[in-house]
C-alpha cells in the first residue's frame, strides 16, 4: 500500500512539472490579454444588449485580435438583464477567466450590484451606456463611459426649453433608478432655462399597457417627456399613437430604441417627430465613425444603433487603457491610466475626469418621416462632484 | 371623465386577454392538478407564429387559427413527453415547466430574433372612436366583444354539455369518476390541448393591447394568469372572467390615478381573496 501511494505521488509530481512547461501552462496563458464583456442577450434589454455586443466585436476585430503584440481574448457572457445572473457571470469572468477589465453591462441594476464586487476585486468596469449617479458616487472602480444618466437627460432639457420653446412638461418614466435619473437630468436642464415640470408619473418596468399613464398625462403641458427603455418603448409609442395624443414627445435618452434605425422600422410612424438624446449616432461626423459604420454594416447588414456605438467605444476604452498602463501593469496602474484617459472616438473627443465620468459629445436627434434619426444639436456635458452630488454644465 | 372611461376600457381589453389565458390554466389546474408554468409560453408561441401568418396572409382569422394550433401542438408535446409522468408531483411539474419557459423563449430568440413583434391589426379594424380628447381603437372594442362572446360559450360548455359534466366530475372526484367508467386520460389531454390553443389565440389578438409580443411575454403572462386563477377560483369560467376583468380594470385605474401602485394591484387582490375567500370568488370550498 505504501509503495502504491508513493507511486501515485511521483506520478502526480511529474504531471505538475509537465503541465507547468507545456503550451497550456498558466505562465504562457498569462501572455494573452483578457477583457471581459457582459451583455444583455436575454431579458427585457435583449434587443439592445445584442447591439452592444456586436459593436464590441467590431472593435475587437479592428484590433486584429491582438493588443501590443499579445493575443487579445474577449470573453463575453450573457447578463440576462438580471442582477443575480450578472453577479454570477462577473465572478466567473474575474475569478475563473482572470479578466483585467470588464465592459458592460447596460442594465443599471446590474451595474450597481457589480460595483461593490469590482471595488473588492479591483477590476475596472467600463459601463456601456451612462452610469447611474449613485453607482458612480459609491463605487470607485466603475467608469461611466457615456456620462451619467442625469448628464444625458440634462442637454435635452436645455434644448427643449431653449430651442423648441417649451415652457411646461409632463413626464412618464420607468420606475427604477435609471428612469428617475434620466428624467431628473431633463428636469435640471429644463428648469435651469425657466421650464416647469407639471407632473411626473412612474410605471413599473416591463409594463406593456402604457394607456393608463398616457391618458393621465396632463395634456396642457407643452411636451410629453418619456423614458421608455428597450421593449417598453414599443408599447409606449404604439399606444401614444393609438390615443392620438397631441403633445410632442421628447426623450432624455432613447432607451436604445428611438435612435435605432432597425427599431424604428418596427415602430413605424409612431415615432416620427420625437426628439431624443442618443448615446451615439451613425450620422455623426466624428473620428473613425465612417469606418465603424462601414465595418458594422458589412458584418451585420444593418446600420449601427446607439448601443452598438456605445459598445464599440467602451471596448476601445478598455483596450486603450491597457495600452496606456502596459500589459503587465498592476490593477492600480490600470485604474490610473483610465482616469485622465483622453481619446478621439466615434462619440467625439472623450475624456474621463477624476470622478470616472466621461465627457463626450451627446447628439440630440429628431426622427424624420423617413424614420431617420437626424442630428439636430450636439452638446458636451461637464459633470463634477460637489459636496457629494454631481453637478452639470455645458461646455462652451 | 374621458380619462376614466379610456382607462377602464383599456383595462377591460387587457382583462379579456388575461381571461382567455387564465381560463385554460384554471381548467388544467382544476382537472389535472398540473401547475403549468409554461402556459404563458404558449401565449408567446401562438402570438409569434399567428401574427407572422396573419401578416403574410392578411387574415387575422387564419393567424389566430395558426397560433392556436401551434400552441396546442407544443402543449401536447410537453404533456405527452414530460408531464404525464409527473401527475401529483407538483414541485417536479413546476421545475420542468419553468425550464420549458426558458427553452421556448430561447427557441423563439433563435427563430425570430430579439426585437419585439408588433401586433397585426386588420385594415378594416384599424379605425378608432373618439372618447373626449382621446381616440380609442376599434380593434380594442373588438377584443372586448370577443371576450364577451367567448365567456358564455365556454361557460355553456362547462355547465350545459356532457363533456363539461365529465370535466367537472373529474375535477370534483376523479376516483369516483373512474369507478363509474369515465376514462379521464383522453379528457385530460384534450383539456390541456384546448387550453393551450385558447392561450395561443389570446396571444395573437392580445398582442395589440399588450403593445406587441416579446420574449418575456411568457413569464409576464403566467404570473398574471395565476393571480386571476387565485382571485377567480380554480376550474371556473365565470371566476376566470371576473378575476381577469377585476385585475385588468383595477390595474389600469391604479396606473392612471396612483401610478406607482399599479404593480401591486394583482397581488393585493390575491392577498385579499386568500384571506377572506381562499377558494376564490367562484371556486368551491
Amino acid at each position: 500500500m505504501k509503495g502504491f501511494v508513493r507511486k501515485q505521488v511521483v506520478v502526480f509530481a511529474v504531471l505538475v512539472l509537465a503541465l507547468s512547461v507545456s503550451p497550456f501552462s498558466s505562465a504562457q496563458a498569462a501572455d494573452a490579454i483578457k477583457i471581459g464583456g457582459l451583455f444583455e442577450l436575454t431579458g427585457f434589454l435583449a434587443p439592445i444588449g445584442k447591439d452592444a455586443r456586436q459593436g464590441a466585436m467590431v472593435a475587437i476585430e479592428q484590433a486584429g485580435g491582438t493588443l501590443m503584440g499579445r493575443p487579445l481574448e474577449f470573453i463575453t457572457e450573457d447578463s440576462a438583464t438580471d442582477v443575480p445572473t450578472s453577479m454570477d457571470k462577473m465572478r466567473k469572468l474575474v475569478e475563473v477567466n482572470k479578466v483585467r477589465i470588464i465592459v458592460g453591462p447596460i442594465f443599471g441594476g446590474s451595474q450597481d450590484a457589480m460595483g461593490g464586487y469590482a471595488d473588492k476585486m479591483r477590476v475596472p468596469v467600463i459601463t456601456i451606456p451612462s452610469g447611474q449617479n449613485s453607482n458612480i458616487l459609491k463605487n470607485k472602480w466603475t467608469f461611466s463611459a457615456a456620462g451619467t444618466d442625469e448628464s444625458n437627460g440634462y442637454p435635452m432639457g436645455v434644448y427643449a426649453a431653449e430651442k423648441l420653446g417649451y415652457k411646461t412638461a409632463t413626464t412618464i418614466g420607468s420606475d427604477f433608478e435609471a428612469g428617475h435619473e434620466f428624467i431628473r437630468g431633463f428636469a435640471l436642464g429644463f428648469e435651469s432655462k425657466g421650464g416647469k415640470i407639471l407632473q411626473q408619473q412612474w410605471y413599473p418596468p416591463g409594463t406593456t399597457n402604457m394607456i393608463p399613464y398616457l391618458v393621465a398625462a396632463k395634456n396642457k403641458a407643452d411636451c410629453l417627456v418619456t423614458w421608455w427603455p428597450g421593449r417598453d418603448a414599443f408599447a409606449g409609442f404604439k399606444q401614444y399613437q393609438e390615443l392620438n395624443i397631441k403633445m410632442p414627445i421628447v426623450q432624455p435618452e432613447d432607451g436604445g430604441i428611438t435612435g435605432n434605425p432597425v427599431a424604428n422600422k418596427h415602430l413605424g410612424n409612431a415615432v416620427v417627430g420625437a426628439h431624443s438624446t442618443v448615446l451615439y449616432s451613425y450620422l455623426a461626423k466624428t473620428t473613425g465613425n465612417k469606418e465603424f459604420v462601414a465595418a458594422y454594416k458589412k458584418k451585420y447588414g444593418v446600420l449601427p444603433s446607439p448601443l452598438a456605438g456605445a459598445g464599440y467605444v467602451s471596448t476601445q476604452i478598455a483596450m486603450e487603457a491597457i495600452k496606456k498602463a502596459g500589459p503587465d501593469s498592476s490593477q492600480k496602474e490600470l485604474k490610473k491610466a483610465l482616469i485622465g484617459l483622453k481619446m478621439d472616438t466615434i462619440h467625439g473627443p472623450l475624456n474621463f475626469n477624476q470622478w470616472r465620468i466621461a465627457t463626450y459629445t451627446t447628439p440630440i436627434v429628431k426622427i424624420s418621416p423617413e424614420l431617420v434619426p437626424e442630428i439636430v444639436a450636439q452638446y458636451r456635458v461637464i459633470s463634477e462632484v460637489v459636496n457629494g452630488k454631481i453637478k452639470y454644465s455645458l461646455e462652451d | 371623465m374621458d380619462v376614466a372611461i379610456v382607462s377602464i376600457l383599456s383595462g377591460i381589453s387587457s382583462g379579456v386577454v388575461l381571461f382567455l389565458v387564465a381560463a385554460g390554466l384554471s381548467f388544467v389546474l382544476g382537472l389535472m392538478g398540473i401547475v403549468n408554468i409554461a402556459h404563458g409560453a404558449m401565449v408567446m408561441t401562438g402570438a409569434y407564429a399567428g401574427i407572422n401568418v396573419a401578416k403574410a396572409s392578411g387574415s387575422l382569422i387564419l393567424g389566430g387559427l395558426a397560433g392556436a394550433l401551434l400552441s396546442g401542438l407544443v402543449a401536447l408535446l410537453l404533456e405527452r413527453g414530460f408531464l404525464r409522468n409527473l401527475y401529483k408531483l407538483h414541485l417536479e411539474q413546476i421545475l420542468v415547466t419553468f425550464g420549458f419557459v426558458y427553452i421556448i423563449a430561447n427557441i423563439h430568440l433563435w427563430v425570430y430574433g430579439a426585437w419585439p413583434l408588433s401586433a397585426y391589426v386588420p385594415p378594416s379594424l384599424s379605425g378608432s372612436v373618439t372618447i373626449g380628447q382621446f381616440s380609442f381603437s376599434v380593434f380594442r372594442i373588438v377584443i372586448i366583444v370577443i371576450g364577451i362572446v367567448f365567456c358564455p360559450i365556454l361557460w355553456w360548455v362547462q355547465d350545459r354539455t356532457k363533456i363539461g359534466a365529465i370535466i367537472r366530475a373529474g375535477m370534483d372526484d376523479p376516483e369516483m369518476a373512474a369507478v363509474i367508467g369515465i376514462n379521464l386520460r383522453p379528457i385530460n389531454i384534450a383539456v390541456f390541448f384546448t387550453a393551450a390553443c385558447i392561450a395561443g389565440f389570446a396571444g395573437v389578438i392580445g398582442a395589440f393591447p399588450l403593445g406587441g409580443v416579446n420574449l418575456g411575454l411568457g413569464q409576464e403572462m403566467i404570473f398574471m394568469a395565476i393571480a386571476v386563477v387565485v382571485v377567480g377560483g380554480v376550474g371556473s369560467i365565470q371566476g376566470a372572467f371576473t378575476g381577469a376583468l377585476l385585475i385588468g380594470v383595477c390595474t389600469s385605474l391604479a396606473g392612471t390615478y396612483l401610478s406607482k401602485a399599479a404593480i401591486f394591484v394583482p397581488y393585493f387582490l390575491m392577498i385579499a381573496i386568500l384571506i377572506f375567500r381562499p377558494q376564490g370568488l367562484f371556486g368551491k370550498s
